[in-house]
């Protein structure tokens, strides 16, 4: 049986804006609460009732993906699929390589992605406009600034994108990044002649969830030399749409471009005969102030859906984004998994403590020994916690030992990672399988001078330090 | 005595602090010639629009959103100005609105009456500026309102707030020289760029910065300008520190380049559907707001309403027709639709009339047919006249037979005699008057028709390089409704052009990327006739923005000259074909020569022959003319055809196909050779 939709799940990502975290652990298993992050799109995708989902992973950590999934207890049903980790494929390529698979429009979803937004009125907007793409946008989540992130100061820009929408339609006309231009943006006058009202947005998210038409996998399929989704797919498509061809052709004469056995994206979104005289006989426009039909005779659309300003939504592609929503998601957890329940101390605990607030999450089989004091923590499983320690704002993945008399605050460590006794750790981000010296005092900005100090085993993996 | 007393003084001003007197400043003069030669005998303000003259349309506007005072500045005509106004309501003692007649003979545009106004010190506080030709029903107080207490709270440097309608792309009432681009903070409407668009300009560029530090910004290219601005007392000392501030749009641009320098900010507003407010600026927009009127857009300025104390009544009539009681209408006329007739006027019998304005106390007389045309006061109309989209000015008398079409403007008091046939003309009375009135830099020559009608002849040339629109509106071509709208096609065919070229690249890599551009180069310079030497500096600055090696240079450009008559002017035979490339050739052989020089290029050169008469039926059946033909511009030499013909074997089948045709040609260089080498040994 063919569905409506089809899911696919970008979880094949290396994490190459947060390489501190996923040299010990694949991006899409970083823990988020106590579910590792590819869960958050995936009981989404279940709750907006799709039923088939490709979770696209690299070759080697299909079984571990397998493994942490299996406790989650999501009834989609998975299809996980591995892309060889040789090969440096861009977005475009895998879902070439996925194209045989995809047998209906498909729902594509990066496992970073974070919100609470329903995915309904996406839809809706792709079935009404029966649109090419239809692309989600976030409006900027108001970050508090007070927060630090742990790790050294990056001067790393965020990429931004220049995005245009058609105000009155939402047709998603311009889509490039930031870094692209010089000084000026150039924009067709064409372009402007059908879209007379702009609205160019240049701080938004990009959510990374298309809804895509089958006929442009189909394109995709043929046409070889994309290699990203978005910077060059969808970008050309949305370029496109401008175009003079892009008008309906009722009868096949396709073979007036110059050569003629080439076929070209307009080949592949003819739309049915049928749906044009029903748009025809219909008079239902879906812009007004010239006398064009209705889409302008565009078989290529492309559509935006900006969520709403009072919705959440993020995508987890940075250590300070990651850090922000480990923070937030205990109180955000309702509206964010649409009422799962949450237990944040898991049962097979053992918790001595009695200073440790509520909005702590405490893994399987940690324990956390008596005098202690843990606020605003993620604790992972297999952890222990010796006494006397304190722990403000810090993210334990699995089987952090941290011994007596420790201090962290607003720290994340990795898996494996040993705080020997009497440390204290400030705004700091220790890599998996390293041990922090006894006595250790170190926070970013000590760290210039106490890292000759260290012993030579214990790195903290920070980002290139611009010594 | 006023019919509609000042009422609304009380209620809506309040608001306004007590003691503000809200000032108009009302510039008379338009100062852009747009309706010469007529304005050499009456100021653009006293044109009649649907027979009443433009400039109390305006006054009467400010009027109903309690303008308390308003100062007209006049350049030419100000005693025409004063008199009018004497004649007028507003000089009346009940008058809540005073006139002020402002004079400057010297004044030429914009700039000047407001360096003239600072001058003067008699701006007291925030003002509407307005220009004379305005007709509009829009309430002036709460964008006044707007601009005071909100704009100016947050921002301090406001200077300006534009008002602007709503009006898409193609509409009839949007002027093609007017139209502009502007780039609006969406969450402050503060007016970040202001593009004007000329005729033929494919691309806008916007500063990157204009997006970078706003949450959003707004494209629009769907206003129209109503030229009314309100405007802080700080607008006329900018002018008179910047002299160089001609036009409001001088201003605009040079408050928004200097934005750190002028520390001045320019806001927008945006007329709600019910206003209307429109500046008739030109013949097209004349013709646009007559329609605007006689459809009631305008109420409550409508003709069966009448403002001008002196006018008796319309009346309102079925299919559009305002009649004044005293018109006499002979048998079997028919007035169609769309029709003001003033009043005193009689239509002879079997006349007919549509779509129409006809002033007061004109003589029409039998079989006519009046279409699109705008009849002033006092005109005369002989027998079996055709009048189609005309402006006849007051006075004016046509005598039998004369046939006017295609936007025919005939100046005051012009006598055009029998059976006079006249195409898209200006026509004054006498040839004296434009001499004395005009700039010096136009110059009109006049050609006599008549004893009282001299036909100016516009310099054909002159206007061949400047962009169409103008050429057109002094003809008064935009009368005609169809010329607009084949304007719009043809632009719309201009800029399918770069439609083509792309398509035939699905994929964006650079070398079709500089094929495209080389293409839409040689497009543009084709159509615009541009000096070769330009696109030869365009070609090479693409060539350097795609690293494009030099051979590959001289292959695609030889390639863009060939399919430049498929996709230019899609031509669909060989006989045509090959005229049109010998056009192209005549126009772009400097920038051949210039890139095939040596044997390598002239191979890549008959490689892109090839190629696309491989592909191009076309070509491929003209591949031997156009060899010749190249051979002849001495672009190719015998040797490389030679090695290219002999090259040819054993490669696939149309590579052999295509030389087989060519042989004939191979054969006489042969000849030619073997003749000239005989010669040389004489």
């Amino acid at each position: 049986m063919v569905r409506e939709f089809q899911a696919i799940v970008m979880a094949g990502g290396r994490g190459s804006r947060m390489t501190e975290l996923t040299a010990g652990r694949p991006k899409c298993l970083l823990p988020i609460g106590n579910k590792p992050m590819v869960w958050y799109p995936l009981q989404l995708l279940e709750r907006t009732g799709i039923k088939d989902t490709i979770l696209v992973v690299v070759e080697h950590i299909k079984s571990d993906v397998q493994m942490a999934l299996e406790p989650c207890g999501l009834k989609i049903r998975l299809d996980i699929v591995s892309i060889p980790a040789a090969e440096d494929w861009g977005t475009a390529d895998t879902l070439r390589f996925l194209s045989d698979r995809i047998k209906s429009d498909v729902l594509i979803v990066s496992c970073d992605m974070i919100t609470d937004m329903s995915l309904y009125p996406v839809l809706d907007v792709f079935r009404k406009h029966s649109a090419g793409i239809v692309a989600l946008f976030f409006h900027p989540q108001p970050s508090d600034i007070a927060s630090v992130t742990p790790g050294p100061k990056t001067k790393q820009k965020p990429e931004r994108d220049l995005v245009g929408l058609d105000t009155e339609t939402s047709r998603l006309v311009f889509l490039a990044s930031i870094s692209d231009f010089d000084d000026t943006v150039s924009m067709p006058r064409r372009l402007l002649r059908k879209h007379p009202h702009i609205s160019m947005f240049s701080q938004l998210t990009d959510a990374h969830l298309y809804v895509i038409r089958k006929w442009v996998i189909d394109y995709l399929a043929y046409e070889k030399s994309f290699s990203t989704l978005k910077g060059e797919m969808i970008s050309y498509i949305i370029k496109k749409q401008s175009s003079r061809l892009n008008t309906a052709r009722k009868d096949d004469d396709i073979n007036t471009s110059l050569d003629g056995d080439k076929k070209d994206l307009f080949h592949f979104a003819q739309e049915d005969t049928l749906v044009h005289m029903i748009r025809e006989l219909s008079n239902y426009n879906d812009h007004t102030g010239d006398m064009k039909p209705t889409y302008h005779g565009d078989p290529v659309r492309c559509y935006a859906f900006l969520a709403p300003l009072d919705k959440f939504g993020i995508r987890t592609n940075t250590v300070a984004m990651y850090c922000d929503i480990n923070r937030k998601i205990k109180e955000r957890w309702e509206s964010v998994t649409g009422g799962c329940q949450l237990v944040p101390l898991h049962p097979t605990s053992d918790i001595k403590s009695t200073q440790m607030d509520d909005s702590c999450v405490v893994g399987e089989h940690s324990s956390i020994a008596e005098k202690t004091s843990i606020k605003s923590c993620n604790i992972g499983a297999h952890c222990h916690i010796e006494p006397k320690v304190r722990l403000t704002n810090c993210i334990l993945m699995n089987g952090v030992k941290i011994r007596e008399g420790c201090v962290l605050s607003n720290c994340v460590l990795c898996d494996e990672v040993e705080v020997c006794k009497n440390s204290e750790l400030k705004d700091c981000l220790v890599g998996s399988h390293h041990t922090v010296a006894a006595e250790g005092k170190l926070s970013p900005e000590s760290l210039r001078i106490d890292l000759n100090g260290i012993p030579t085993e214990l790195i903290i993996i920070l980002r290139e330090l611009d010594v | 005595m006023s019919r509609k007393g000042p009422k609304g003084t009380a209620g809506s001003a309040e608001a306004l602090k007590k003691g503000d007197i809200v000032q108009a400043i009302v510039i008379v003069d338009c100062f852009q010639g747009e309706f010469r030669p007529i304005t050499c005998d009456i100021p653009p303000a006293l044109i009649p629009v649907v027979n009443t003259p433009l400039l109390d349309y305006t006054l009467e506007c400010l009027a109903l959103s309690s303008v308390q005072e308003v100062i007209l500045f006049c350049s030419s005509h100000a005693d025409l100005i004063k008199e009018h106004i004497k004649k007028s309501k507003w000089n009346e003692l009940a008058s809540a609105m005073t006139i002020t007649v402002m004079v400057s003979e010297t004044c030429r545009s914009l700039g000047d009456a407001m360096r003239d106004l600072d001058a003067k010190a008699v701006i007291r506080s925030d003002f509407i500026l307005v220009s004379g030709e305005m007709v509009a029903n829009l309430n002036f107080l709460p964008i006044l309102e707007h601009h005071r207490f909100e704009i100016i709270t947050y921002d301090k440097g406001a200077v300006m707030t534009m008002v602007y309608k709503e009006a898409g792309p193609g509409h009839f009432s949007r002027f093609v020289e007017d139209e502009a681009v502007l780039v609006l903070d969406a969450s402050t409407g503060r007016v970040l760029v202001h593009q004007k668009m000329k005729t033929g300009t494919k691309k806008i560029n916007i500063p990157l910065e204009t997006y970078v530090d706003r949450p959003c910004v707004e494209l629009r290219y769907d206003l129209q300008d109503t030229y009314v601005a309100i405007c802080s007392p700080s607008v006329p000392p900018l002018f008179s520190d910047n002299f160089d501030f001609q036009t409001r749009d001088d201003f605009v641009r040079g408050l928004l380049m200097n934005e750190e320098i002028l520390a001045s900010t320019i806001y927008w507003y945006k007329l709600d559907e019910a206003q209307y407010a429109a500046c008739v600026s030109n013949w097209q927009m004349y013709q646009s707001v007559s329609h605007d009127i006689m459809y009631r857009w305008v109420y409550p300025f409508v003709p069966d309403s009448p403002f001008s104390w002196d006018i008796e009544p319309y009346m309102f009539l079925r299919h559009n027709v305002y009649k004044q009681k005293s018109v006499k209408l002979g048998k079997g006329c028919m007035l169609k639709e769309d029709i003001v007739i003033g009043e005193n006027t009689d239509v002879g019998e079997n006349t007919d009339i549509s779509h129409s304005v006809i002033g007061k106390n004109c003589h029409i007389g039998k079989n006519v047919t009046i279409y699109e045309s705008y009849i002033w006061d006092n005109v005369a109309i002989g027998d079996n006249c055709h009048i189609n989209c005309a402006v006849v000015g007051h006075h004016s008398k046509l005598g039998t037979g004369v046939t006017l079409s295609k936007g025919c403007i005939l100046g005051l008091g012009v006598v055009l005699p029998h059976n006079s046939n006249l195409e898209a003309s200006i026509l004054i009375a006498s040839p004296m008057q434009s001499k004395d009135s005009l700039d010096q830099d136009e110059v009109y020559k006049a050609e006599k028709v008549g004893e009282q009608a001299y036909r100016l002849l516009v310099d054909q040339t002159e206007f061949d390089s400047e962009d169409e629109g103008r050429a057109h509106c002094l003809h008064g071509l935009w009368l005609d409704r169809s010329g607009g709208d084949s304007e719009s096609e043809s632009e719309e065919e201009f800029s399918a052009g770069s439609g083509v070229s792309d398509h035939a690249s699905p994929v964006p890599d650079d070398t079709h990327l500089f094929f495209s551009e080389v293409l839409d180069s040689l497009t543009r310079g084709y159509d615009d006739k541009l000096p070769p030497d330009n696109l030869i500096l365009e070609i090479n600055s693409s060539r350097y923005a795609y690293n494009v090696s030099i051979r590959e240079v001289s292959y695609f450009v030889m390639k863009a000259l060939l399919s430049l008559p498929i996709q230019a002017r899609s031509v669909d035979s060989t006989p045509k074909y090959l005229t049109e490339f010998n056009k192209v050739l005549q126009d772009f052989l400097p920038i051949l020569q210039n890139y095939v020089r040596n044997s390598d290029a002239e191979h890549d050169c008959l490689q892109a022959l090839e190629d696309m008469a491989a592909s191009t039926d076309m070509l491929r059946d003209g591949l031997m003319k156009l060899l010749h033909l190249l051979y002849e511009k001495d672009i190719l030499e015998e040797d490389v055809i030679m090695k290219w013909y002999n090259s040819g074997d054993g490669e696939s089948s149309t590579a052999t196909a295509l030389r087989k045709q060519v042989a004939p040609f191979i054969q006489w260089l042969e000849y030619a050779d073997e003749e000239s080498d005989e010669s040389g040994s004489d």
